[in-house]
């Protein structure tokens, strides 16, 4: 039943932000969208040290003399700075930023978020190390050794028991789609990391809970939080209203359904039971109605906006990130079932649409985000439209090529695979295929040099949010002109 | 005189600002540039913004004391920010002072949504989660060596299961797999791998699978050679020796 906003009303700036009732813990250092505002600037560099890494251990996968640390530490050092320094804070710092817009209540425990904030960039940093040094326990996607768990999921934690006490004192009646992202985001978040961290389980166990964990990371907390966001950013860029809040159910319930079943897909024909796999592929079909259902809804919210499309990277963001979503969420289903996971499991297909989802779409539906929300977090405008425009092109081409390379790159190994395995030529080429000079090696050389394309745009984002700061036009409150005071010469 | 320069001085307001101005109303609307200056230094009517303008700027309304009425297509939005987020500017407020003003749009809301609790939200959402991870996650993993599955239950001497954890600590699992499957791709890579205490499964297979690995190492110094970086291979940084010998002794076991 859609109905009329009535809460938050008659509410004003200073009502919405009662300077007076957030005391002791809760409001240190606190003011309002600091959260947010900071949250979505040290995300930002997490986004640059952990595109580094990661392309630092895909070039250690192809050519691993050349690296001093193996790829086998780097990959996990990436993971920590992408999925926990940067889509972590980067996306809590979006639920700061729309909490109380959807709430028309004050962010509760403002303070505590900038708390954690600090106590998360040092946690991160600290388990960068620890991996890197060799103390990780070998556990994907972090490695990070179990007594460290304890502080990550710690701040962790946070952004449920922000949200949670946000959400108690909230105004507004009126549910929105971008909430539901946000509440399901939050409250998986740290019962994931549990699951996926569990100590004292046996080599079975533990890799089921490691791919869940990565996968209902990836679904519900990096895109579907994203995608919460988008539901908020296309609308008011577009100043169209949501095309269909069906749809969007549609979308949020089938990404929960679907989101943790891409993990158990992937050891198919293992010594899982015989049911897994079959439960896995056909609830992982949940996966690209979830997607695909969003990108068409976001994209018949935009409107009479698509002329403008090419003028408007906030909105072209945000489209190609869903639809890139869409393709990603396609190629997980299809790589669920039996006859395709036997060819691509244990193969780079995982890493292409791995690398899809959080390079392509995520980064995308960030990028969308931070542009529609920086000028009222610091007063300055994106230092520049084209500039931003050209970002979300290359973005989109070196993720489409990335991904399209590397997933041929494990289609190729996987027929190799098989190919040997019927020539009985094993030994030389059927066991891996970094170490042959044959068509997947080649096929991930090129899927490196679109890596490459794309690390230069991830840059290029972080530089853009900067140089907002010090190069964006002010916003217009800066040079406010009222009807009543005219300015003069 | 420029339509610019009258403009500007019909207003009384800088001709820097009265060009951005114009330039943010023509993006908004769809007009040109001098058509909205020529507008507006002759006192007549410049397109309108778009209901965007109006619309994303739109403030919290009044309090309705009785039920709202529900209308035929979604409707409302809450928007406590006091001003637009997007990259265009704002045009409204910098509009010249002797423009008339367009009519207030009426405002189309762009945010949709409906009166419900979000604990309903909550509960759905954490629910699911659970159910996933007792069927994909612990279900699985509760299954026992005669209850529908085998367990090699390998023996491994206690060097070698320190190997093991240096295995894992490593990273070795981001290239090597410990998993023979029941499938073509896998046929002559050695027995097919059972549910087994001591493996580290792995997820990517970039160099070859491990599984069996000791009983197709030539020798320990082969083995050690690998690890110092002969080949392809990377060298095995900041390992003691001891280290590096329990690492071998686990390689050397599996079989």
């Amino acid at each position: 039943m859609a109905a009329t906003s009535t809460a938050g009303s008659g509410t004003s700036q200073s009502e919405l932000n009662p300077p007076g009732r957030l005391t002791g813990l809760m409001a240190a250092g606190a003011r309002r969208d600091s959260a947010a505002t900071r949250h979505l600037f040290t995300s930002t560099a997490f986004l640059g040290i952990g595109a580094l890494l990661w392309l630092g251990s895909m070039a250690a996968m192809r050519f691993p003399a050349l690296f001093p640390i193996s790829a086998g530490r780097l990959r996990p050092m990436a993971m920590i700075a992408l999925m926990l320094g940067w889509l972590v804070l980067g996306l809590a710092g979006g639920v700061y930023y729309l909490l109380p817009r959807l709430t028309g209540a004050s962010l509760r425990g403002e303070g505590l978020a900038n708390l954690a904030l600090a106590a998360s960039v040092g946690t991160f940093a600290v388990a960068i190390v620890l991996v890197g040094l060799g103390f990780g326990d070998g556990r994907e996607p972090f490695a990070i050794p179990w007594w460290w768990d304890v502080p990550v999921l710690a701040v962790l934690a946070v952004p449920a028991l922000v949200t949670l006490l946000s959400l108690r004192e909230r105004r507004e009646s009126i549910v929105y789609p971008s909430l539901w992202f946000m509440v399901a985001g939050v409250t998986w978040l740290p019962v994931l990391y549990v699951a996926g961290n569990l100590p004292g389980l046996r080599s079975l166990a533990i890799a089921l809970g490691d791919l869940a964990f990565s996968a209902g990371f990836l679904h519900v907390w990096a895109l579907g939080v994203a995608t919460g966001l988008a539901y908020y950013v296309v609308p008011k860029a577009s100043g169209q209203p949501l095309a269909n809040r069906q749809l969007a159910r549609v979308g949020f319930w089938s990404l929960l359904f679907g989101a943790v079943w891409m993990g158990p897909a992937q050891l198919v024909a293992g010594p899982t039971p015989e049911w897994l796999p079959a439960v896995a592929a056909v609830l992982g079909l949940a996966i690209p109605v979830a997607s695909t259902a969003n990108a068409v809804n976001l994209a018949l919210t935009i409107g009479p906006e698509w002329r403008n499309i090419g003028r408007r990277p906030i909105l072209a963001a945000a489209v190609a990130g869903s639809a890139l979503a869409a393709i990603a969420g396609i190629a997980t289903a299809i790589a669920g079932f039996r006859s395709a996971a036997v060819l691509v499991a244990f193969t780079p297909f995982w890493d292409g649409v791995i690398y899809l989802l959080m390079f392509g779409a995520v980064i995308l539906l960030f990028a969308s985000f931070a542009w529609l929300a920086i000028p009222t977090l610091v007063g300055r405008m994106i230092d520049s439209q084209k500039r931003a425009t050209r970002l979300v092109r290359r973005i989109t081409f070196a993720a489409g090529g990335t991904f399209l390379f590397l997933t041929l790159a494990g289609l190729a190994a996987g027929y190799g695979w098989t190919g040997a395995a019927y020539s009985g030529l094993v030994e030389n080429f059927g066991e891996g295929w970094a170490q042959t000079s044959g068509l997947p090696s080649v096929l991930f050389g090129i899927a490196l040099l679109f890596g490459t394309l794309g690390l230069l745009a991830q840059l290029g984002l972080c530089a853009s949010i900067y140089r907002s700061l010090t190069s964006g036009r002010a916003t217009i409150q800066e040079v406010l002109i009222t009807d009543e005071e005219p300015v003069t010469e | 005189m420029s339509d610019l320069a009258a403009a500007a001085a019909a207003m009384g307001v800088p001709e820097a600002l009265v060009k951005r101005s114009a330039e943010a109303r023509a993006r908004a609307t769809g007009a040109t540039v001098d058509d909205i200056l020529a507008a507006w230094a002759g006192g007549g009517e410049a397109p309108s913004a778009p209901a965007s303008a109006g619309a994303v700027d739109e403030g919290p309304k009044p309090q309705a004391s009785s039920p709202t009425p529900e209308p035929a297509v979604a409707t409302s939005g809450v928007s406590p920010e006091p001003q637009s987020p997007d990259l265009e500017p704002q045009t409204s407020n910098l509009e010249p002072q002797a423009a008339p003003r367009p009519a207030a749009p009426s405002a189309p809301p762009i945010l949709v949504g409906e009166r419900q609790g979000v604990g309903v939200v909550m509960s759905g959402s954490l629910g699911l989660l659970v159910l996933s991870l007792l069927l994909s996650v612990f279900l699985p993993s509760m299954q026992q060596p005669g209850n529908g599955i085998r367990s090699s239950n390998h023996p491994f001497s206690s060097a070698a299961l320190e190997g093991r954890d240096i295995y894992a600590s490593q990273g070795c699992a981001t290239c090597h797999t410990q998993l023979i499957r029941n499938v073509v791709t896998d046929v002559g890579l050695g027995p097919v791998t059972l549910d087994d205490t001591n493996q580290v499964v792995g997820y990517r297979r970039i160099g070859p699978d491990l599984s069996a690995i000791g009983s197709r190492a030539e020798d320990t110094a082969a083995l050690m050679a690998l690890l110092a970086g002969a080949g392809n291979h990377p060298a095995a940084t900041g390992l003691s020796e001891a280290d590096l010998a329990n690492l071998v002794a686990y390689l050397r076991e599996s079989s």
